[in-house]
């Protein structure tokens, strides 16, 4: 899963992988404390989704790029499951443990 | 514990399950979730080919018996091989083969019903045209 989208006649694409989840770690990152410092850590992760496809972009141009996003609320959140996907596609799918939840329309 | 030391954790079971330092580091992070199904399927197919080796030297141990007439008293000694499926590797596995084996046993249940209704119903057939028969 990747976003893509163009800027001044170059084409980026957006993705997460444990290369770049780890470097986003080491400059301090955790996505279970974004709603506690989202200030700082989304413009965090909006930069780490560059690191995979686009490393050489510098952070002026990756902050500017972010200034012309729309919906900027959606692209955090989609970015936010992408990052956790990368994560949890380590581990073992199991869904005999979990409890199922059923639901209905009223 | 970070994600990152989770990484660095899995990372050398992965690769030795296919995955390469560089797919795993560098890839698209989806490789993982299918290495991990194809890892399944490996495990599954090597635990069938180990129980198709054992019917293998079942029916072997059976075919050299003869040879060693102190159990059977040169009668023939009827021998049944225990494991009728490969042993389960999961716990989903031992869940589906018991749904198997629930299913094959209310089958069975269904099949004698059915024997019975048939036969009771040709019994009663037989009564009613010998008693028709007698009465003409």
């Amino acid at each position: 899963m990747a976003i893509t989208f163009e800027y001044e006649d170059t084409k980026y694409t957006l993705e997460f992988n444990r290369n770049a989840v780890t470097l986003m770690e080491k400059g301090g990152f955790r996505l279970d404390q974004i709603g506690e410092r989202p200030a700082t850590l989304i413009p965090m992760l909006f930069e780490g989704a560059f690191l995979m496809h686009h490393r050489r972009v510098k952070e002026e141009k990756v902050h500017e790029i972010y200034k012309h996003v729309e919906d900027k609320e959606g692209l955090i959140v989609k970015l936010a499951n992408m990052y956790q996907e990368t994560v949890s596609s380590v581990l073992e799918e199991d869904d005999k443990d979990t409890k199922k939840i059923s639901w209905e329309v009223q | 514990m970070t994600n990152s030391e989770i990484f660095e954790r899995v990372c050398p079971y992965f690769m030795s399950i296919g995955v390469s330092y560089h797919d795993f580091w560098f890839g698209d992070p989806q490789i993982c979730k299918y290495a991990l199904k194809a890892e399944k399927i490996r495990r599954e197919r090597k635990n069938r080919d180990a129980w198709w080796q054992s019917l293998y030297m079942f029916k072997a141990m059976i075919d050299a018996s003869p040879a060693f007439h102190d159990f059977g008293n040169d009668k023939n000694v009827e021998l049944k091989f225990s494991t009728e499926e490969p042993f389960p590797l999961t716990q989903e596995d031992a869940d589906r083969q018991e749904h198997d084996r629930e299913l094959k046993r209310q089958q069975e249940i269904i099949n004698q019903a059915l024997n019975y209704m048939a036969a009771h119903n040709a019994s009663f057939r037989a009564k009613k045209e010998k008693v028709t028969h007698d009465g003409k």
